[in-house]
């Protein structure tokens, strides 16, 4: 009996060829790519709709279960886009959100694998109303398990919304796309004709919208993305990041740092190298490499053990912080503190990106998130000062009095509140329109120099706590690292008293 | 939807056009959409810099002053030539092009202040 019911499972082999023929795998083919091979335990395989259309069947189009992932354990579920599109109906709802809750009571991740039209039209409100499950169990799950969703097919409706809710979203290039609403029904309630790669295609969310973290080619990769992903990251929120065996010297000297970085502060240069040569070698995995590129986020390892790196990009708008970087930045900031990831900052910036486009645009809305963000982060924060950290950029990724741990910076790091002549300029308004204007000008930036654009200022009141020679970087991050990695934050016990924060957004 | 050929700035462009339900122009144009209200007879300026960043037209990545020129007119330029340099926010700050090339024209002088968006150079 038992046998013949599986029988039943067996996908329809045309529309096998159909998935196969749009460069796509099928959900089955996807899990055994995914899972340690005889891992995987499916759940609730004979769970059908309760509507009764014609081609009906059990699983209702999605697999779900558990297993593991190198050697972890993790809850997943697979949509089936040959069976009706991978149409997410009332039933197909219920079975994602009861793996999504064994994730959440097991504290482990839970990755789901896209690949749906969005709701199942013929199963009317119920199919909506249970989409809501899933998004009430993603909040819950947030910042308690980390959550995965990968792109591997055309998303609408609601089957964006969730993988939107998740804490990171890995798309393949090839075959994958989010919208909410597709080319077809576009079309007919607004008269626009737009492409499927123009409305949510990989490079629309991985450079423009920022909603993608991860891009590969195909699926394939997309799967080994998320397997290297997972390998920075605790099971839950009460475990650390797994650490290595430490293969690089924490000790080894930055001999090259000086080749990377100009002396001369005016000139560009890319902050990836600095990164690369500081971190343990090959460790780093840049998280939204496309998007808000005048900052760089991602994970890496310091001696074996996994740390977020938040850095200014001096070869992009010169750094600076904008709308989107600070979105960028702040998101990142949170997911770290959520799982005891602790922070390394890199900073070389002038500040926000001044102008009307960014202000008409709300930079100062968008910028507060990354202040935000660093203030209730109760992680350990280390950050060092290459060349310049000027006004609110300062304050956002340095200053000690917003919760900054440790600030350490090279020799000629300029700290002040703006760049010398913009001060001299407002300072000495009125002497600067009488006689001998130019060279009072002259002194008073140099004055103004000599006093602030160095890092024996800042040091001397205790805003930075120690000046390192460039090519001892990696040592002077990683004992820094040492010295709090078992910080304690008095902010915790605060929390207790409000159900949570308004960060703006 | 209609395919109409316009020009803007000699360089010729294809556009789709279509009148939505409420009246109005909606333009398409290298994967942007634009909306013209009825009887609107200039082009929005989105849609002119983008027009020019379609590959031809280089356009101040932020508000700034020009440090230096690195080309001349007519000169040949390979994708990820440094144009120009702009100093913005205590940087100097390269400006390439996005593509292999002729210089066409040169719409800065040195010391000049360019907003956000503003042409630099066009690219044939």
């Amino acid at each position: 009996m038992l046998k013949k019911r599986l029988e039943a499972l067996k996908p329809d082999q045309e529309a096998v060829k159909a998935q196969h023929a749009k460069g796509k795998l099928t959900a089955e083919e996807r899990l055994a790519l995914l899972m340690d091979k005889g891992s995987f335990v499916e759940l609730d395989i004979f769970a059908e709709a309760k509507s009764s259309h014609e081609s009906k069947k059990p699983r209702d189009g999605v697999i779900t279960g558990y297993g593991t992932v190198n050697s972890r354990p993790a809850y997943v579920f697979a949509q089936d886009f040959t069976y009706m599109g991978g149409s997410m109906g009332e039933v197909h709802n219920r079975k994602i959100a009861r793996v999504m809750e064994l994730a959440l009571k097991n504290g482990c991740p839970c990755i789901g694998l896209y690949d749906s039209g969005g709701a199942r039209i013929q199963e009317g409100v119920a199919a909506l109303d249970t989409g809501g499950r899933i998004f009430k169990l993603n909040m819950l799950m947030s910042g308690i398990v980390p959550q995965f969703s990968l792109i591997l097919g055309p998303c609408a409706g609601i089957a964006v919304y969730s993988p939107a809710l998740t804490d990171f979203i890995l798309m393949s290039g090839k075959t994958g796309s989010l919208f909410i609403t597709g080319p077809d029904v576009l079309k007919s309630a607004t008269g626009e004709t737009v492409s499927l790669d123009e409305l949510g295609g990989a490079a629309v969310h991985s450079e423009k919208s920022g909603l993608v973290h991860l891009v590969t080619e195909d699926e394939k990769q997309c799967i080994q993305m998320l397997k290297l992903l997972l390998g920075y990251l605790p099971q839950n929120n009460l475990e650390q990041p797994p650490a290595h065996a430490a293969g690089d010297p924490i000790t080894r000297l930055n001999k090259s740092i000086q080749r990377i970085v100009p002396q001369d502060a005016k000139k560009p240069y890319d902050m990836k190298g600095v990164i690369a040569e500081v971190a343990d070698k090959g460790s780093f995995l840049e998280i939204h490499a496309s998007y808000a590129q005048s900052a760089i986020v991602g994970f890496a390892r310091f001696g074996g053990k996994v740390i977020g790196i938040v850095a200014n990009q001096p070869s992009v708008l010169a750094g600076c912080l904008d709308i989107h970087s600070s979105d960028k930045i702040a998101r990142f900031v949170r997911f770290c503190d959520s799982f005891n990831i602790p922070l390394i900052t890199l900073i070389d910036v002038a500040g926000y990106l001044p102008g009307k486009e960014q202000e008409q645009n709300g930079v100062i809305r968008h910028g507060s998130k990354i202040l935000y963000a660093y203030a209730e982060a109760t992680v350990p924060k280390i950050s060092l000062i290459l060349r310049k950290a000027y006004g609110g950029a300062f304050i956002a990724l340095a200053s000690k009095e917003l919760g900054h741990d440790m600030v350490l910076a090279w020799p000629h790091a300029e700290i002040a509140v703006m760049g010398a002549e913009q001060a001299v300029a407002i300072l000495h308004r009125k002497e600067l329109q009488g006689k001998n204007a130019e060279k009072f000008k002259k002194e008073k930036i140099a004055e103004y120099e000599q006093k602030f654009l160095n890092p024996y200022h800042a040091a001397s009141s205790g805003q930075v706590d120690m000046v390192i020679p460039p090519e001892e970087t990696r040592k002077n991050l990683g004992m820094a690292l040492q010295m709090l990695g078992h910080k304690r934050d008095s902010v915790l016990k605060e929390r207790k008293y409000r159900k949570h924060g308004n960060i703006p957004l | 939807m209609d395919e109409i050929k316009v020009k803007i700035g000699g360089k010729e462009h294809k556009v789709k056009v279509e009148e939505t339900p409420e009246g109005k122009l909606r333009i398409h144009h290298e994967g942007e959409v634009f909306e013209l209200e009825p009887g609107q007879s200039s082009i929005p300026s989105e849609m002119l810099k983008r027009s020019g960043s379609g590959e031809s037209v280089v356009v101040a990545p932020l508000p700034g002053i020009v440090h230096s020129v690195e080309v001349k007119k007519g000169e040949d330029v390979k994708k990820g030539q440094l144009l120009m340099t702009l100093v913005a926010m205590k940087m100097e700050n390269d400006v390439v092009s996005p593509r292999d090339g002729k210089v066409k024209s040169i719409e800065v002088k040195k010391g000049q202040t360019v907003n956000r968006g503003d042409v630099l150079i066009e690219i044939e």
